[in-house]
């Protein structure tokens, strides 16, 4: 019964995508007529598949195993909210998910953008629409998550087992937001040029668009390099693994339209460009969908490989890529830039921000798909590890880190004033001086790059704090004597939100510097009762445990942690036996201390004794931190417009 | 000075230290012993039976055997370029996490440096047209 009211819902949803495209196509004389059919059947497209995502939620919730895709990804003692995130957590159900955001956007940008000029918001819809049938269809044709079997099973099998964790419950959909959330955009850049004429102030209405799926790329991202960093148990939180390379792309894009987006609404310069990157981000998101659900590349997250599926994609993919370039080199918008060139300019740094951005979206992009091309060419088998990205990004990421801050104290189009010098000088002395201090403190005598790396972070943060001090103090001197906490409220938001993102970023360089540079890592058999020694910190095993959860148990093995003799917390990594299938996961113990963790795997084990990787990570928190940090400044940007919103 | 000859001053300074650390070399002292400098080299191997893990972090049989086979030959006294480039012999070059420079990589590692002095042109270009007009 589920299945056939599934399989409706979809054609249904399919006849609505057709309906909507149709209708914002005919009835061109007669745009109101044709925007209320449209955005009708682009408001059912929306709810009807909300109405099917929840009924699959539903069969794997009642363990329907008449359902094949229930019956292969559920079982009947797992926990509840593995059973509602395991329908994420498959081929079919992740791109229902997937679906039903992409109608989720086309449906917000028809309730709640209304100020829309018909004729935009007819080709929006009329493109999201095209986007969401041909999905459908994918999903209708390829992996359909409704197919019944007969007879019905007992029980199923169950989750991956590596998915069965908590980080995993919000990943997939805070990234599918990011990256759907550009098909939106994407649909902006065509809807502005199938319209002939010019049209003025379109950045505006996509700036909010892009911060929506800019910032949940990056919640998304930064979730998932933690659900790396302690289920996959080795403890590092970025492989530059070909599928998180394609999340990285879009983000990096995204990056890049940002910028360029406020060099466009502030004086309408770039407008080419900036429709460029809008398409990119969406294409890349796209190319990382082909590559992760094709199975072409092999990785961690390839849980699903089937050669059609793949081909499907492919042929989703060109046809919108080509399709939106050639519309786009046929759209002439193109003026030549006869102003003058400064380079102390806003302008000028936002332009080589977007030039640093392209390198390393093309320096990714070549990693990850350069073997696959040497392989198909000429049977050539290469691997292109992490050592290959962090030598190259190495050199891109110093000078971004030096240039990001600068660029948004300099002015538009005006020569630089003493006043942005002062400002930049005092940063510089005082990032300067926190590295002689670093460099004394930490380091003595010896010489270890780390302390420079961990100084361009610390320039980024400086600079963003000395921007944050209000103006009129500073414009007299930078003593703190006349101190005026009124001036901080005239911070303004785009301001504050941009400050605490670049810090946000400054935060998460120090933390990936410190806890690459400075970790310490035990690899040893330890026998029980054994005391091991980790720079000021002992850790003491003490023998062996068991647990029992809902469909696993756990071995879980005790450790004491003293430090300099004080004990802490204890701490009790564990080996995770899934009684269904058998599959061992190992569980990371993490102990925070201040801003670092120590980490404790378990390998082998024996009766009195096991193999375990101890490290002590310093500052290593300060990534997820940064990350956070980032999500802030755009949720800051989005309350924004909120109450802007209110205003009007 | 005026604060702007400073500023530029010290910037061109920062910047020059910065360009000239990035060249980093990764050097390792003498007195790291065996099992410390295995794990540096098998970081630098890929499991080619797994996916895309490498040498130290898996568990396969292949990885326990180049294990094996990087701790034999370090006691032999052999040193870390010599321990992988027997290995880059005997499996090719999936094995190496680092592709190496040669004939079918030469774009993978000239694009990306080739990109940036192009910016890096094109951006003084426009400096020194800019200076003329």
């Amino acid at each position: 019964m589920i299945a056939f009211i599934g399989n409706l819902l979809l054609w249904a949803a399919i006849l609505c995508c057709i309906l909507s495209i149709a209708y914002s196509r005919i009835y061109s004389k007669n745009p109101i007529r044709s925007i209320r059919y449209s955005s009708l059947f682009g408001v059912s497209q929306f709810l009807i598949i909300l109405f099917s995502y929840i009924l699959l939620t539903y069969a794997f919730i009642i363990s329907d195993f008449s359902i094949v895709t229930v019956w292969k990804n559920s079982e009947l003692d797992m926990p509840l909210v593995y059973k509602i995130t395991g329908v994420w957590g498959n081929h079919e159900g992740s791109m229902l998910l997937w679906i039903l955001i992409l109608c989720l956007f086309g449906f917000l940008v028809i309730v709640f953008d209304t100020k829309l000029p018909r004729n935009i918001l007819r080709n929006i819809i009329f493109v999201q629409s095209t986007i969401t049938l041909s999905f459908l269809m994918f999903v209708v044709f390829t992996s359909n998550p409704f197919i019944l079997q007969n007879p019905i099973p007992q029980d199923g099998f169950g989750l991956n087992t590596l998915l069965q964790d908590p980080g995993l419950i919000i990943h997939p959909p805070l990234l599918y937001i990011g990256y759907v959330g550009y098909s939106v955009i994407y649909s902006f850049a065509i809807a502005i040029m199938l319209e002939k004429q010019h049209i003025d102030g379109w950045g505006k209405w996509i700036e909010k668009w892009v911060y929506i799926s800019w910032g949940s790329l990056t919640a998304g991202i930064c979730i998932g390099s933690w659900w790396a960093y302690y289920e996959l148990g080795w403890g590092g939180w970025w492989f530059w693994d070909p599928v998180e390379n394609a999340s990285l792309l879009p983000w990096i894009t995204g990056t890049a339209l940002i910028h360029s987006l406020i060099h466009f609404n502030s004086n309408g310069r770039h407008q080419s460009w900036t429709l460029l990157l809008a398409i990119l981000s969406f294409s890349f998101s796209l190319l990382g969908t082909f590559l992760v659900r094709s199975g072409v590349l092999t990785s961690v997250h390839s849980f699903a490989s089937d050669p059609s599926r793949g081909l499907w994609i492919l042929i989703i993919m060109s046809v919108f890529i080509i399709c939106s370039l050639i519309l786009f080199f046929s759209y002439s918008e193109r003026k030549l830039d006869k102003s003058d060139f400064i380079l102390f300019s806003r302008g000028t740094f936002i332009q080589i921000n977007n030039y640093l951005m392209m390198t390393s979206c093309i320096v990714v992009l070549l990693g990850t798909i350069y073997p696959l091309i040497l392989d198909a060419l000429k049977g050539d088998i290469i691997t292109v590890g992490p050592q290959y990205f962090n030598l190259v990004m190495t050199p891109i990421l110093i000078l971004v880190a030096i240039l990001m801050p600068i660029g948004p104290n300099l002015p538009w189009n005006d020569r630089i004033n003493d006043f942005i010098l002062k400002k930049l000088f005092i940063s510089i002395v005082l990032t300067l001086s926190m590295i002689v201090l670093l460099q004394i403190i930490v380091e003595g005598k010896s010489f270890n790059l780390a302390v420079f790396f961990i100084g361009l972070g610390i320039w980024i943060i400086v600079i963003s704090i000395i921007d944050l001090l209000p103006r009129n103090i500073d414009r007299i001197s930078f003593s703190l004597s006349n101190f005026d906490l009124q001036a901080f409220k005239k911070i303004n938001s785009p301001r504050l939100s941009s400050r605490v993102i670049h810090a946000g970023f400054g935060l998460m360089i120090i933390g990936i510097v410190a806890a690459s540079a400075y970790a310490e890592n035990k690899d040893t058999r330890i026998n029980l009762g054994q005391e091991i020694q980790l720079n000021k910190f002992t850790i003491k095993y003490i023998g062996v445990s068991a647990e029992i959860g809902e469909n696993y148990d756990d071995l879980v093995m005790n450790f004491e942690i003293y430090e300099e003799g004080k004990k802490l917390e204890k701490m009790q990594p564990r080996k995770r036996i899934f009684r269904k299938s058998g599959d061992i996961t190992t569980e990371a113990a993490i102990n925070r201390y201040f801003f670092d963790h120590i980490f404790v795997t378990v390998g082998e084990i024996d009766a009195d004794y096991i193999y375990a990787s101890i490290s002590h990570k310093p500052l290593v928190r300060l990534i997820w931190l940064g990350g956070f940090l980032m999500v802030f400044g755009i949720v800051i940007r989005l309350i924004n417009y909120k109450t802007k919103l209110f205003r009007d | 000075m005026t604060y702007k000859n400073r500023f530029l001053f010290f910037l061109f300074l920062s910047l020059f230290f910065f360009i000239g650390i990035s060249d980093y070399g990764e050097t390792y002292s003498a007195e790291v012993d065996n099992s410390e400098m295995m794990i540096e080299i098998s970081k630098e191997l890929k499991c080619i039976e797994c996916d895309g893990q490498n040498v130290y972090e898996s568990n396969s049989n292949f990885s326990k055997s180049i294990k094996a086979y990087i701790l034999d030959q370090l006691s032999e006294g052999n040193d870390r370029s010599t321990i992988i480039e027997n290995i880059h012999v005997r499996y090719g070059d999936a094995v190496l996490m680092k592709p190496p420079f040669q004939q079918n990589t030469l774009f993978l590692w000239i694009m990306p440096f080739l990109i940036l002095i192009f910016g890096v042109g094109f951006l003084s270009y426009k400096l020194i047209k800019n200076k003329k007009s």
